[in-house]
């Protein structure tokens, strides 16, 4: 299928960032394509997170460009009607705690300018806390809830606008099993529906079930592009020899 | 980033190392000499009032420093350039250190002539408050420990103090201007009468202008040495 | 705006955090000056204005700290950064918001102070709201600009006063002067340069803070 290159929705070169001095992703080139669910692999350390963070917008590359869905975002601030087209869970859940959920979501409606009136406003709420199954605890406060729930309350959060990039940061640490499943799930239908996702993961199992294509960082850079991702037993392996050894080993690779 | 910037040469450089120290030098000396041994006493305050051949530039150079702050910040935040940020420092340091002086040298000269180490005058107050405005902006540089948000912030604070600076000028006027305090003429020009005391007067605002900017120069020589040795290290570490 | 505005007033409603230490706060300052300070000489429109002033600096600048750390708690700070509005409009719903708290203690505060140290000599005249409303203006512009920056740092608890009481300076000296003024009764031809300074402070730092919030809403 041939596609305009506006339309793609990441599209990194030679995206570098330091924090203070230490070199943290030593140039980054890479391209997403639209209907794509991207893993983002690696040690501690290997820059997922913070090239996660570069293409969120959260912070702000050192060198480099970075383009989304066709418009500059770096060294230009990514434009209002890009930051439209994103969501973004982060590590932490990004809402006020002395809210409930359902306050936190007709907030951030109102800055998304989700729904043409208070009543679309409140059914489109309704459908995103249905979407994630909240119903229970729409009306508590989110400091009363569990690290489970805030996360798919981030995620109602993140895809309230119906992005078309979503963009997401170690969406399972710290969920248990019921929960990761619950989580799977909510992205996969994401997913089908035609959002492009991209995410940080330590969860083989998880990436194997969601993703359509793995990247391996190591010290900064790509170290390897996976598509499609292998099977479970496999990944392990590779990963195993590209990151373990490969820090070992560094001459004989590289 | 000037990350990958290779370590300046061990040279010295024309301007910075060999003219300005020896303008500096020169002309400090040659203040000196005329503020302690040529210029005679002013009629009225004495000997005190020698302290004005300095006391003065130091509060323009003050001003000017800050106001440097301020047009770095402006830069440094358009552009994100380190050198921006370091010359916002230095100036702001440098800034602070005369503005200490002029604290320092203005009840030296108070004491004696009004009666009193120190006067809610209107210049004192304003002094005083802008000491505490730019001692606060080191302050905030110092916790931030150089993550670029703090600078960042920095530079919005290098910016908002020289906002304050006319409104405080005002402030100051109008509170003191309602209770009339003890004041003689502290216009030195109008005691300069003879043109040795000019000359001693303009040679030690030229001895001053190059010591600031020698010192300016030196601290941003000086945090980019230390800039560098850092990223030398990091690179080291992370091998 | 208006939702960051309605926000922040829903936060306040919940926990009454706000409201409730400001003015704890500020009852706690005037009890410390009535203490230190030998009360009976307290007297007359002069020291129930610098007493207002001195109490809302201080509380409100305490206070204001939670402004943004309510903002940084669960990471809401990003979110607000990524969101498709205008960052200088996010820093004026954040200073509404923050004037409505200063404002409602401001009303409360001051018949309280000057019941507590007597009303001799106090006619105000239509220039008292003007001159606390100026000069409340002033201290959430800078303290809502500054409580942003300073809830990055560890020490935060110090750095917000530290930056806002000397830039707050002029203000403090205009407010308290106007104060005083509008509570002996005087005459708009005898402040006019007064009023003139205070509505000129809050002109230069809402721009101020207007302008640079596009650079401090940003990691």
């Amino acid at each position: 299928m041939v596609r305009d290159v506006g339309d793609t929705p990441i599209r990194a070169r030679s995206l570098a960032k330091s924090y203070g001095l230490l070199p943290v992703l030593r140039g980054i080139d890479l391209d997403v394509e639209r209907g794509e669910c991207l893993a983002l692999l690696g040690a501690n350390g290997a820059g997922k997170s913070t090239l996660l963070r570069l293409l969120a917008g959260v912070s702000r590359a050192s060198k480099g460009e970075l383009a989304l869905f066709g418009a500059s975002c770096h060294p230009d601030r990514p434009p209002a009607d890009v930051l439209a087209r994103v969501g973004f869970v982060g590590h932490e859940p990004l809402v006020y705690r002395d809210l409930t959920p359902r306050q936190n979501l007709d907030f951030f409606a109102q800055l998304y300018s989700v729904g043409a009136s208070a009543a679309e406003r409140a059914e489109r709420i309704g459908r995103a806390i249905e979407s994630v199954r909240l119903e229970r605890h729409a009306d508590r406060e989110v400091r009363t809830l569990s690290r489970g729930t805030l996360q798919r309350l981030a995620l109602a959060r993140a895809s309230l606008h119906d992005p078309e990039l979503l963009l997401l940061d170690e969406p399972f640490t710290g969920l248990d099993a019921p929960g990761r499943e619950r989580f799977t799930q909510s992205l996969a239908t994401l997913h089908r529906t035609g959002t492009t996702i991209a995410m940080v993961s330590h969860d083989f199992t998880e990436v194997t079930a969601l993703a359509t294509r793995a990247v391996v960082l190591r010290g900064g850079r790509i170290a390897a592009d996976l598509s499609p991702v292998p099977p479970l037993a496999e990944l392990n392996e590779q990963y195993r020899t590209l990151v373990d050894d490969g820090s070992r080993n560094v001459g004989h690779r590289s | 980033m000037s990350g990958s910037s290779t370590p300046a040469p061990a040279s010295l450089k024309p301007w910075s190392d060999v003219a300005l120290p020896a303008l500096t030098g020169i002309s400090m000396l040659a203040a000196v000499v005329m503020v302690f041994w040529i210029v005679p006493d002013e009629k009225i305050q004495g000997v005190v009032q020698r302290i004005f051949y300095f006391h003065v530039h130091l509060a323009w150079m003050c001003f000017g420093g800050f106001v440097f702050v301020a047009i770095c910040s402006a830069w440094y935040l358009k552009t994100g350039s380190p050198i921006a940020d370091r010359y916002a420092e230095a100036n702001a340091e440098v800034g602070l250190l005369f503005t200490t002086l002029m604290l320092w040298t203005g009840p030296l000269w108070a004491r004696p002539i009004w009666g009193v180490w120190w006067t809610w005058d209107p210049r004192l107050t304003m002094t005083i408050v802008l000491w505490v405005i730019y001692a606060a902006y080191l302050m905030l540089r110092r916790l931030g420990e150089g993550d670029e948000t703090i600078l960042r912030y920095a530079a919005v604070l290098g910016i908002v103090g020289v906002l304050d600076i006319p409104l405080l000028v005002l402030a100051v006027r109008l509170w003191r201007g309602i209770h009339p305090a003890v004041m003689i003429s502290d216009d030195p020009e109008a005691g300069l009468r003879n043109a040795t005391m000019r000359w001693a007067f303009g040679i030690s605002g030229i001895g001053l202008a190059f010591l600031f900017t020698w010192l300016v120069s030196l601290r941003v020589r000086f945090a980019t040495v230390d800039q560098e040795l850092a990223v030398l290290a990091a690179e080291r570490e992370h091998r | 705006m208006w939702a960051i505005v309605r926000k922040d007033l829903s936060i306040e409603r919940r926990t009454g955090e706000m409201l409730t230490s400001l003015f704890l706060l500020a009852l706690l300052v005037i009890l410390l000056f009535a203490f230190s300070l030998e009360p009976d000489r307290l007297r007359g429109p002069e020291f129930v204005a610098g007493l207002l002033w001195t109490t809302l600096l201080l509380s409100g600048t305490l206070t204001l700290n939670r402004s943004f750390v309510l903002e940084r708690e669960l990471g809401a700070w990003t979110a607000l950064a990524l969101a498709p509005v205008d960052r200088g409009s996010i820093y004026l719903g954040k200073t509404i918001a923050n004037l409505i708290f200063l404002l409602t203690a401001a009303v409360l505060l001051l018949p309280l102070i000057a019941l507590l140290l007597g009303t001799n000599g106090i006619a105000p005249s239509p220039l008292l709201p003007v001159s606390i409303v100026l000069g409340v203006v002033g201290i959430a512009a800078i303290g809502t600009l500054f409580s942003a920056m300073a809830s990055r740092t560890r020490a935060r608890e110090i750095l917000l006063p530290l930056l806002s009481f000397p830039v707050l300076a002029p203000l403090l000296i205009g407010a308290a002067r106007t104060t005083a003024a509008g509570l002996a009764g005087e005459e708009l031809d005898q402040i006019g340069s007064w009023m003139l300074l205070l509505g000129g402070f809050d002109v230069v730092f809402l721009t101020a803070g207007w302008m640079a919030f596009d650079y401090v809403l940003e990691d």
